[in-house]
């Protein structure tokens, strides 16, 4: 009785309780809870605002820091060679080049169904051309490094098996869809000169920058028997021309910067405002932002590779007067101070040179073999003391340039076999006239073909083949430690075995301490031998010249060098997308 | 059992129960302690005969009084006395008689803690011990008083059998990561050892935030059963913290301090010679050229300098010298960097008082926390202080009513100077270039920053930040807690309980950097490249969770034999946070720190979210005569994680325990094994802690890019990674027997677990997809992990007379083991890093090496190529010879390599080691006699593999980056040459212990590490003073103690340089350190 008392008690709390449990989640639905700070793509792309902020995510796929200074290949050398320029490259595992995440972003912008409907097609058309040229140069850059790859126009989803594992499509169709893709931004872009937004400017330069590489790349790779050479030199040819005859931009010429050599100071200026003529697209550094990169402490510190010119390269530089240094005999044995002298002056405005003093200093400044392995130290893009530290730079770089656009001209015209002197008085010889040389004189090139150029690109022939050769020597130089600008022209060139040479410095004729700038301080000291008491100049074992006792600086002389004609021209695949995608096929003689 | 009771003469007097309205009779009597020091604040409870009823309640005196005056004569009654850290003590059946002086006098014997009348809080209630089915492990705070440590996890680390606690680091009030019984969950590559849930009066709180004075017990639910009841954020066990709550009664105050001081437990002596570490340093980068710049000359200055302790005014140890082109410092020194700038010795304080007590209906309790610990920095001070108040005030508002209200609030505040976040960061950033031979002042009292004959700034530069203070920081957590609490008892054993709390936490914090000043030419002051900028940070997280619970408890039993309790209640919180960070260039004052000051750039970020769970549970518990057991739990629990469909989930569980030693077959066996149960239990949880709090939904996130255009970095929106649509709970079960032994007159305890874990449906990707997918692969429940282990507890108390007086002491063991293996997961690749099915969780893969080659001959003739780990000497073209590593070609294929690096072609890999930690051990002991205590803690592990990180510095010294700052003293005596064939390394060159593909980078097994060690965590000895003496200063207690923490270590890891904590918590070992401390104080009660 009293248990059932207590238990109807019971039954009349439990409703209660109940009751009070209701009322504290009846309110809401407390579990449907909705992101705070983060926006639905379905809400979004609904302003210009919108298309502007995620197209700005864009912007992180363009080069900088070391991508743009960085540069190896033949030009400089390093403590240690890379395993692509070594020819040791492996099949890797998995591999960041074979990543496809920029390209989701991409294609997800321009399949939005906001973006598609945006009501203002001017305005939608504009920023759609932005995806499109980095869509391009995202294609581009895979194209370069793999030659055929799958395209997709679409966002994959998890199920979408016919894209996750479809097979690779023809260089042919990817770099048509490149050309569509830039075509389109062309005609949409933004026309107003801006160097730090992309606009139809940025887009003719890249055009230019493709068409030449793949005008090139189809006609000396004949090994893949690729069509269409012409229109895409022809390509490069227009885009360069719309530029040039825009007369937005011109080759930065005043003498009123730190230095007062303008080449020189087009890469030494802290921000790109006073060198913006000739600028298309840079990128800027901000000291206070923290945003900086690491050029200086790369060359001037102990540990970073002590990068240095290499001797081929240094050679290739003309004489002022614009006859050739390997003209001159025994220019073999030349020794540093002798060869420096009385050269195009880009290379004195490029490297270390007797009486050089730094930007911001008043001291004179020597060659450090404990930061070079040449002797040829690099200075091109080389500011104030204060930046030398470790990502301590913040001097703006530039991505694309007036005078490279130029060099493409010239060379896609003489490629087509279409160049005149008229020509290159627009192209060559404005970059010349700026460094202070004489005019290069097509048909005296043609007549008189450079030995020593001709004896490194051996796939150069034809009734242009001296003048193509002359441009060749001009964009290396001008060019230098720009954009990993010399890889890519080797593998378009088909000259890859310009590798496998020797990478050599400076010259000495035998043991003993030199003074290389004449100040009285020994910079370096030859020795055969045991190594003698260190008495401050860097020490040297004579063993590290190429004849034993005297020579040129050999570089990473144990480091064994190949090139593989029929492989090395594109990367392999990563193993694990080619286990999971038997439909992809590896590169050719890749293992 | 020392009782002594006497009774005599029953008074009659008036007062009416509400029962019997006729007058009673009155029952006095007298509570003793052992020492015969009368007891206050003992509850005496007279029980009903028959039922047990409480029949009234009252609370001794000061003098150890108490007087019960309207109880029915002629009647017996049991008397049941109890005060907390005492048995409770029943007087039964004992005859009231009627017109007598009816007096008793009781003494208490203080409680043993492994008694089996413990009570036991689990959740949403208590238990006895005897009576519990799951794995469940509780400490006093009491015990964890006075030990001179910033925070209570530490204290627990080894108190309990696989509670697992680890540390990021030693800086002063680090919380620490607290884990149940091993790996849970995976998360990306990940195995993660999810956190427990922890309650502080039953809502979700930080363990690091109170302090252990206010804390009663401890309770540690490990297994299904136990934590069952709360669902979904308890899959991997519950930690449930119960604080102490006021006693009708006299007021009690109690006060007690520490005063202490620590040092790092590791060694920090390091190579003070600018020679002999340039020496080293250039020796490693020979092959470039070497790293110091210095000439032969300078090395002659060095070398002459050598033995210079101080400065000899003859030969500076600064001097200024024309180098390219210009009059610069060139330093010579003989510098102690760690010294410069750290301290030996910190000073450490804790204070803590608390009031207690309360009328017969209202009952309250007061603690208030100060501790402040000074940190290591030396150069400018930074230090760590904490408060915490906690008030509790209950009252029975009617006899079926009573509210109870909590407040809490904490504080911690830490000050410091240079890097953001302070010691740590500072702790990390010198390890570089901060050679012995630099002076980290020049003459005219400049910080010195390069040296000018290399480019490397001296330390990263921290000196010259840290000189004149400007630079510096403030962390601050404040927290705020209220509970607020109703009780109904409808019925007498009906208990209605309903709480709601509001927690608010802001943590606002800033950082000020100024630009810090150098000079290398004498006379030019310059600003420091690396800190250039002026610039003030402020931020700010504000975070809210609302909590409330109903539920209800009622206890009924049938014939006395078969005893029920059910549970059934309704949970729900809300989980709210908010940032933002604001920042601001060119502050006009060096010394004001506020955003209104900037005149520069400014820039703002925000972010918030928010969650929830509801859920709804029960518990039934039967037992028959406390003979067989059995329990039931279970919740339905939902989260707003988890997309409508999916978001709910039931999670059950069962245990059962037979205590054998109640049958009466046992009767035989009895005296030996006084109790003998076993346990056993199963159930299922869930588990929702998984990823962001929206994992479901697509979201475009907001950010800022290191890109700048028209000055300003660049904001963006970018796509939205790919989430799956039915993304639903990790399902956790878990299965535990457990067998709980008292043996030889209930003094030994054993206690032992054995489990097996099991977390399903784990967040992974699912079917690796090509790359061309192009984005993180969404999260879908495809992995499952499985966890192995046990535990065992042996705790053995007595106590003797020793020269007339008790002798109590007590010893224990604590030993746990886990062990994991990923049973299932998508990944047919398997490389051997990733997890793939079949991994035992912590393995790691290394090459074999047998040694060093002898001569350059057989190095030159060795015919396996190794050239895949011998990438620095390749690319420098240093010859492999005497002194190198010579590898073990283990798949004969006569290279050296990682093959595919699958598990199925791991080349020459194989499995060396794993760094679970294993055999988790805690061992204590202690006595107390004649008012003298002590007592000892060890604590260790037994086995756990570590392989250095590349960064590892004071383990690889120049063989990682040849310009670390603090090498060990006899550093060069381990690097190998012809004369030293037999050193511990290799012979000497640079980053092979930095860059992959080198000998030491390689994971290995010849450096390959054994962490284990043995730690005497905790030594305390105290002396109470006589009671006679204290009283007469109105003192009830005073005692004094010396504590000494971590005080001794002995580890197989093969550097004094390094502890293993330090390992444990960073794959380097370079984190701020850990410190062993002495310290002395009082403890007081009046």
């Amino acid at each position: 009785m009293k248990t059932l008392l207590r238990m109807k008690k019971l039954f009349i709390y439990g409703i209660a309780l109940a009751g009070i449990t209701s009322l504290a989640s009846c309110e809401k639905d407390i579990l449907e809870q909705y992101p705070t700070a983060s926006i639905s793509p379905n809400t979004f792309f609904k302003t210009e605002n919108d298309l502007i902020a995620y197209t700005n995510s864009f912007y992180s796929e363009l080069p900088g820091g070391s991508d743009i200074y960085g540069e190896q290949a033949d030009n400089i050398v390093k403590s240690s060679v890379p395993r692509e320029i070594a020819g040791t490259r492996l099949v890797p595992t998995t591999d960041s080049k074979w990543g496809w995440a920029a390209l989701r972003n991409i294609n997800f912008f321009l399949n939005s169904e906001n973006v598609r409907n945006f009501p203002n097609t001017e305005i939608r058309d504009k920023y759609i051309g932005v995806a499109k040229f980095f869509r391009a140069m995202f294609y581009y850059e895979k194209v370069r490094y793999f030659g055929d790859v799958p395209w997709y126009s679409v966002v994959i989803e998890t199920n979408d098996e016919e894209n996750l594992y479809k097979g690779r499509d023809p260089r042919t169709l990817i770099m048509d869809s490149i050309m569509a893709d830039l075509d389109f931004a062309i005609a949409h872009l933004g026309t107003a000169k801006d160097i730090e937004r992309i606009n139809k400017w940025t887009a003719l330069a890249l055009k230019a920058n493709v068409g030449l590489y793949e005008g090139t790349w189809r006609k000396y790779h004949t090994e893949f028997s690729l069509p269409d050479s012409e229109k895409f030199l022809r390509a490069a040819v227009s885009a360069s021309e719309e530029i040039m005859n825009s007369g937005l931009f011109k080759l930065y010429t005043a003498t009123s910067g730190p230095t007062g050599n303008p080449y020189q100071d087009l890469f030494a200026t802290i921000t790109l405002d006073p060198v913006a003529d000739e600028v298309i697209l840079g990128r800027r550094y901000s000291n206070e932002y923290g945003i900086r990169h690491g050029l200086q402490f790369y060359i001037t510190a102990r540990t970073q590779g002590k990068p240095g010119l290499e001797k081929k390269l240094v050679n290739s530089y003309l004489m002022a007067d614009g006859s050739r240094f390997t003209d001159i005999p025994g220019y073999e044995t030349m020794q540093y101070q002798d060869e420096i002298k009385n050269r195009d002056p880009r290379l004195s405005q490029t490297i270390k040179f007797p009486g050089y003093r730094r930007i911001g200093t008043n001291a004179l400044s020597s060659v450090d073999f404990e930061s070079t392995m040449t002797g040829y130290q690099p200075i091109k893009h080389m500011s104030l003391p204060e930046m030398d530290g470790n990502n301590q730079s913040y001097q703006d770089l530039i991505i694309f340039r007036f005078g490279e656009v130029l060099l493409n001209y010239a060379e896609a015209k003489a490629e087509l076999g279409e160049l005149t002197q008229a020509d290159l008085d627009i192209s060559i010889n404005l970059l010349r006239a700026r460094a202070g040389m004489p005019d290069l004189n097509m048909d005296w090139a043609n007549a008189n073909p450079d030995p020593y150029q001709a004896n490194m690109y051996r796939n150069v022939s034809g009734a242009n083949a001296g003048v193509i050769l002359e441009i060749r020597r001009e964009r290396r130089i001008e060019l230098v430690m720009e954009n990993n600008f010399r890889w890519e022209d080797l593998m378009r060139w088909k000259e890859g075995h310009l590798l496998t040479w020797p990478f050599q410095g400076a010259y000495f004729p035998g043991p003993g301490k030199y003074d290389l700038d004449g100040n009285g301080v020994y910079e370096i000291e030859i020795y055969s031998g045991d190594k003698p008491p260190a008495t401050g100049p860097y020490q040297l074992p004579a063993s590290d010249l190429s004849e034993g006792l005297s020579g040129n600086i050999l570089t990473n002389r144990n480091i064994p060098k190949s090139f593989d004609e029929n492989r090395d021209y594109l990367w392999p695949l990563p193993i694990e997308d080619l286990t999971l995608n038997t439909n992809l096929t590896q590169n050719p003689n890749w293992r | 059992m020392r009782i002594f009771s006497y009774w005599g003469i029953v008074l009659l007097l008036l007062s009416p129960l509400v029962n019997y309205a006729q007058s009673g009779t009155t029952v006095v009597g007298t509570v003793l302690d052992e020492n015969s020091v009368p007891l206050e604040g003992v509850t005496v409870e007279v029980l009903n005969l028959s039922d047990s009823a409480l029949v009234q309640a009252s609370f001794t005196s000061r003098e150890g009084l108490f007087r019960f005056s309207n109880l029915e004569g002629n009647r017996n009654y049991h008397f049941r006395f109890s005060h907390i850290g005492y048995e409770d003590h029943v007087l039964g059946n004992f005859q009231v008689k009627a017109g007598e002086n009816n007096t008793m006098l009781v003494r208490m014997r203080t409680a043993e803690s492994s008694s089996l009348e413990d009570v036991i809080v689990i959740g949403y209630g208590t238990k006895q011990r005897v009576n519990l089915t799951g794995a469940v492990s509780q400490v006093n705070g009491d015990d964890l008083r006075d030990r001179p440590v910033t925070n209570i996890s530490s204290m627990l680390q080894g108190a309990m059998p696989n509670f697992n606690v680890t540390f990021g680091g030693g800086t002063p009030g680090q919380m620490g990561s607290l884990n149940i019984r091993g790996a849970t969950s995976i998360s990306g590559s990940n195995v993660s050892n999810g956190a427990p849930l922890v309650l502080i009066d039953g809502i979700p709180g930080t363990l690091d935030r109170l302090s252990p004075e206010e804390v009663e017990t401890i309770t540690v639910l490990k297994d299904a059963s136990s934590a069952a009841i709360y669902g979904a954020r308890a899959a991997f066990g519950v930690v449930l913290v119960t604080t102490k709550s006021g006693r009708s009664g006299k007021t009690v105050f109690r006060y007690n301090n520490s005063f202490g001081w620590a040092t790092p437990t590791v060694s920090t002596d390091f190579i003070t010679t600018g020679y002999d570490w340039m020496k080293l340093n250039d020796q490693a980068l020979a092959h470039v050229g070497g790293y110091s710049g210095y000439t032969e000359a300078d090395y002659a200055e060095l070398y002459a300098r050598r033995n210079d302790k101080k400065e000899d005014p003859s030969r500076p140890w600064v001097t200024v010298q024309n180098r390219n082109g210009r009059d610069q410092y060139v330093y010579y020194g003989n510098y102690d960097w760690y010294d410069i700038m750290f301290t030996k010795w910190q000073g450490i304080q804790n204070h803590n008082l608390s009031f207690s007590g309360g009328s017969e209906k209202v009952t309250y309790m007061v603690n208030g926390n100060m501790k402040r610990m000074d940190g290591i920095m030396r150069i400018q001070d930074d230090q760590y202080k904490s408060h915490n108040v906690r008030t509790k005030i209950s009252a029975e508002l009617t006899p079926w009513l009573r509210f109870s209200n909590n407040i809490n609030f904490y504080n911690s505040t830490y000050d410091y100077f240079g890097r953001p976040g302070g010691g740590n960061a500072n702790f990390i950033h010198i390890n570089v270039h901060a050679s012995p031979a630099y002076a980290p002042f020049n003459p005219d009292g400049t910080a010195s920053y390069r040296t000018g004959l290399n480019n490397y700034d001296i330390g990263d530069g921290i000196f010259a930040m840290l000189l004149d203070g400007k630079t510096r920081g403030a962390e601050r957590k404040y927290e705020l807690k209220q509970i607020s609490e109703l009780v109904f008892t409808p019925l007498k054993d009906l208990r209605i309980t309903a709480n709601y709390s509001y927690n608010m936490y802001t943590d606002p914090s800033f950082y000020r950097q100024s630009p810090a000043k150098f000079s290398l030419e004498p006379g030019v002051v310059e600003i420091t490249p690396k800190y250039s900028i002026d610039k003030l940070s402020e931020d700010q997280q504000f975070n809210q969770v609302h909590v409330v619970n109903v539920f209800g408890n009622y206890d009924f039993n049938i014939g006395r034999a078969h005893n029920f309790n059910l549970i059934a209640g309704f949970n729900q919180e809300i989980h709210k946070s908010k940032k933002i960070t604001a920042e601001r260039f060119d502050i006009s004052s060096e010394d004001l720190n506020d955003l209104n000051l900037g005149t520069g750039d400014q820039a703002v970020f925000g972010g918030s979210s928010a969650y929830a769970v509801q859920g709804y549970f029960y518990r039934l518990s039967y037992d028959y005569k406390s003979k067989y057991l059995f329990e039931a739990n279970g919740r339905y629990d939902g989260s707003s994680r988890f997309p409508k469909g999916q978001r709910f989930g039931f999670f059950p569980s069962f245990s059962a325990g037979w205590r054998l030693s109640e049958e009466k077959f046992y009767d035989p066996l009895k005296d030996v094994i006084n109790d003998f149960k076993i346990r056993g239990s199963v159930g299922q949880l869930g588990n929702q802690a998984v990823s962001s709090p929206y994992p479901y939904i697509l979201t475009m996130q907001p950010g800022t890019m290191s890109y700048i255009v028209q000055n300003e970095r660049l904001k963006y929106y970018s796509s939205p990674n790919p989430v799956s649509g039915d993304l639903t709970w990790e399902k956790v079960t878990s299965y535990n027997i457990g067998v709980d032994l008292m043996l030889l007159r209930n003094r030994l305890m054993i206690s032992y677990d054995q489990y097996v874990r099991t977390t399903r449906d784990m967040l992974g990707a699912g079917v690796k997809l090509p790359n061309v997918y192009g984005a993180p692969q969404p999260l879908v429940n495809v992995a499952d992990l499985e966890t192995k282990g046990f535990e065992v507890t042996i705790q053995w108390n007595d106590n003797l007379d020793v020269a007339g007086k008790p002798f109590r002491y007590n010893a224990g063991i604590v030993l746990s083991d886990n062990k994991s293996v990923i049973t299932k997961i998508n990944n047919p690749t398997a490389l051997t890093h990733s997890l793939y099915e079949g991994k035992d969780v912590g393995e790691i893969w290394g090459y074999i090496t047998n040694g060093y080659f002898k001569t350059d001959a057989e190095a030159k003739t060795y015919p396996v190529d190794q050239t895949w780990l011998n990438r620095v000497r390749i690319d420098n073209n240093i010859p492999i010879g005497a002194g190198d590593l010579r590898w073990v070609d283990l798949d004969g294929d006569g290279r050296i390599s990682a093959g595919e690096n699958t598990i199925y072609n791991p080349g020459d890999q194989r499995v060396i080691g794993n760094s679970t930690p294993r055999y988790r051990f805690g061992v204590t002991g202690g006595f107390s006699w004649n008012n003298v205590d002590m007592s000892f803690f060890f604590q260790g592990i037994g086995k756990m593999n570590w392989y250095p990180g590349n960064n590892a510095d004071r383990f690889w010294g120049p063989y990682s980056r040849p310009y670390f700052s603090f090498l060990p003293k006899d550093f060069a005596s381990q690097v190998w040459s012809p004369e030293n064939p037999d050193a511990y390394f290799p012979s000497l060159v640079a980053y092979v212990a930095l860059n992959a593909n080198n000998e030491l980078r390689a994971t290995n097994n010849k450096y390959l590490q054994d962490l284990a060690y043995v730690r005497l965590k905790n030594l305390t000895m105290g002396y109470t003073l006589p009671v006679q003496l204290t009283r007469r200063y109105k003192i009830d207690r005073l005692r004094v103690f010396v504590s000494g923490e971590n005080v001794f270590t002995s580890t197989k890891l093969k550097t004094k340089y390094i502890d293993p904590e330090q390992a444990m918590a960073n794959i380097d070992g370079r984190v701020y350190p850990f410190v062993k401390t002495y310290s002395f104080g009082i403890d007081l009660s009046f």
